[in-house]
């Protein structure tokens, strides 16, 4: 946080403490009956005692009604190199800090905030635990259900009324051929714009007697590319799509995609990931990539990749310089059998690959060589291929 | 700042109730919030883990030890490396042998896993819980988070009306 004298730099609602590095500090301090100071010598172990200009108790006035704010203003003992800890006595305390003019203000440091208020009235009243933690920390655990049952949790009880509204995922683990859209349509509708951490879509589709499989995979498509748009329009973090889809028109650009996994969807082209600068993990599982037309993979951040498509063409792949593990499943182009191939990328020290290492796993001795591996792939840094005996 | 080994540095962190524990540097800096403080330069000495017990803290120092990465200085933040699938597996048999705790417990970690920016043991412990509650009726649900049902018999019906989408 970076400060100027004079300039109010923070408004600590909600906080229990701070620790800051300031030699001089001015606080204004409307809430709190008691507020502690601590100073932390860097050379010493805590506990540091009361600084001297510890805030007396006060009491709420009499008439409920909260006391004027009190101003005071820090100044640690000279010295450089010291921490001030202040440790309010309260749920909810309404403190101004700011550095005073003519002070000098070292640095500010980060400080560890957090509401604690809820948990402390949840370990004082010993029930009801779960309802005691933050919106947000809900949340969190919730996301760990599929989008229906979290948006059911709705009727639990009044607190619960909205809470799924910002629950920060999607899952959806439905029958795509059926109305069930509905529910998602829905869903993208009504909730709150809070970014997502994860994305997933799995078509729970089993009965494999679809009367018109192409014209279901096109219908999902159009389906799922909403639902797609959405997410990365909301920052998702992990993408995971599970459909027998073709994503003909799935552009993801995103700063903030750190993994996708798709599986069982088909691919023409190319597949430019390289927008998607946070991009470390991409996995692909089963589909098909095109018989005609190599698909070209474009990541360059990542740091694990598997390729494990049923058919088609292996992908051409861009230069990887921080790939760490990778899985690639091979085919050759008119020969059924499959070709496996395990990737190990072991980095030296400086990063400065000059090559991944290319294990074949032992039942692939009868491998050959050159086509279609080196044609395959390449990547700019090359590979290393080691027959594994 | 204490230093065992050479090259290993150790933090001292306190719980409220004055037990303290010496841990590596680099198992500290599983939570995020402690590495923060030790970048910042803030936890010099030791550091003062307000609202988490030594019970609990214990338990959140056993988890970082297991999941600090082994390999050590290859550059890549904790999040960015991958283990090797064997490692993987014998974490999450770990993991799984971890979550065993009762309720009242697991809630605890809840809390200690989001205060320490642990994003791991957060998910681990979200996950279980959720595993938990899953298939089970309202009923159940509310009965397993001690949680009253404190809507009225009309406000009720209203929100299943009005989330009727989710329930068909």
């Amino acid at each position: 946080m970076a400060l100027r004298d004079g300039v109010l730099f923070a408004k600590l609602r909600g906080y229990t403490h701070a620790i800051m590095k300031v030699n001089c500090l001015e606080m204004s301090i409307i809430a709190p009956k008691k507020v502690s100071i601590y100073q932390i010598q860097e050379t010493n172990r805590p506990p540091a005692p009361p600084c001297p200009c510890s805030v007396p108790t006060r009491e709420t006035a009499a008439d409920g009604t909260n006391p004027s704010p009190l101003t005071l203003v820090l100044i640690p003992a000279v010295g450089s190199g010291q921490h001030t800890l202040i440790q309010f006595e309260t749920n909810n305390p309404q403190i101004q800090l700011g550095s005073l003019g003519g002070g000098d203000m070292v640095s500010t440091r980060s400080m560890s905030l957090r509401n604690e208020g809820n948990m402390e009235r949840a370990l004082a009243s010993g029930k009801d635990r779960i309802s005691a933690l933050p919106d947000e920390l809900l949340q969190h655990v919730m996301s760990f259900l599929l989008s229906r049952d979290a948006v059911r949790t709705c009727l639990l009880a009044r607190r619960w009324s909205m809470l799924w509204k910002s629950v920060p995922a999607l899952r959806i683990v439905d029958d795509l051929a059926t109305d069930s859209y509905k529910f998602v349509d829905e869903l993208l509708r009504l909730r709150n714009p809070a970014p997502l951490n994860v994305c997933d879509i799995c078509d729970a589709y089993e009965d494999s007697d679809t009367e018109d499989p192409l014209a279901f995979c096109e219908e999902a498509s159009d389906r799922i590319a909403p639902w797609l748009r959405y997410a990365l329009l909301h920052q998702v973090r992990v993408l995971r799509v599970t459909a027998p889809v073709f994503p003909t028109d799935l552009v993801l650009v995103s700063s903030h995609l750190k993994r996708i996994e798709l599986c069982h969807m088909q691919f023409e082209e190319t597949l430019d990931l390289s927008s998607c600068q946070s991009l470390r993990h991409l996995n692909m599982k089963g589909g098909c990539f095109d018989n005609e037309i190599r698909l070209h993979i474009s990541a360059p951040n990542l740091v694990s990749l598997k390729l494990a498509p049923e058919s088609g063409l292996t992908p051409l792949l861009d230069s990887m310089p921080s790939l760490v593990t990778a899985f690639c499943r091979i085919f050759r182009r008119g020969v059924s059998s499959l070709f496996y191939s395990t990737i190990m990328t072991r980095l030296t020290k400086d990063r400065l690959i000059k090559g991944l290492r290319l294990i074949y796993e032992p039942y692939f001795s009868q491998v050959q060589e050159g086509e279609p591996w080196r044609s395959v792939i390449c990547c700019q840094n090359g590979f290393e291929v080691v027959p594994h005996v | 700042m204490a230093t065992r080994e050479a090259g290993k540095k150790m933090i001292m962190l306190k719980s409220p109730d004055g037990m303290e524990f010496e841990v590596e540097e680099a198992v500290a800096m599983e939570s995020q919030t402690i590495r923060k403080m030790i970048e910042d330069d803030c936890a010099d000495t030791a550091i003062l883990i307000p609202n988490i017990n030594s019970k609990i803290l214990s338990r959140v120092i056993e988890y970082c030890n297991k999941h600090v990465p082994t390999t050590g200085a290859t550059g890549a933040a904790a999040s960015d490396t991958v283990a090797p699938a064997a490692l993987a597996e014998d974490l999450k048999i770990w993991d799984a042998e971890f979550i065993k705790v009762n309720r009242a417990t697991r809630f605890d970690l809840i809390q200690a896993a989001s205060y320490l920016n642990i994003k791991g043991l957060l998910d681990l412990t979200s996950q279980t819980t959720i595993d938990t509650i899953s298939d089970n009726s309202l009923e159940e649900i509310r009965s397993f988070l001690s949680t009253k049902n404190d809507y009225l018999p009309e406000e009720e019906q209203t929100i299943r009306r009005e989330n009727q989408w989710a329930f068909q």
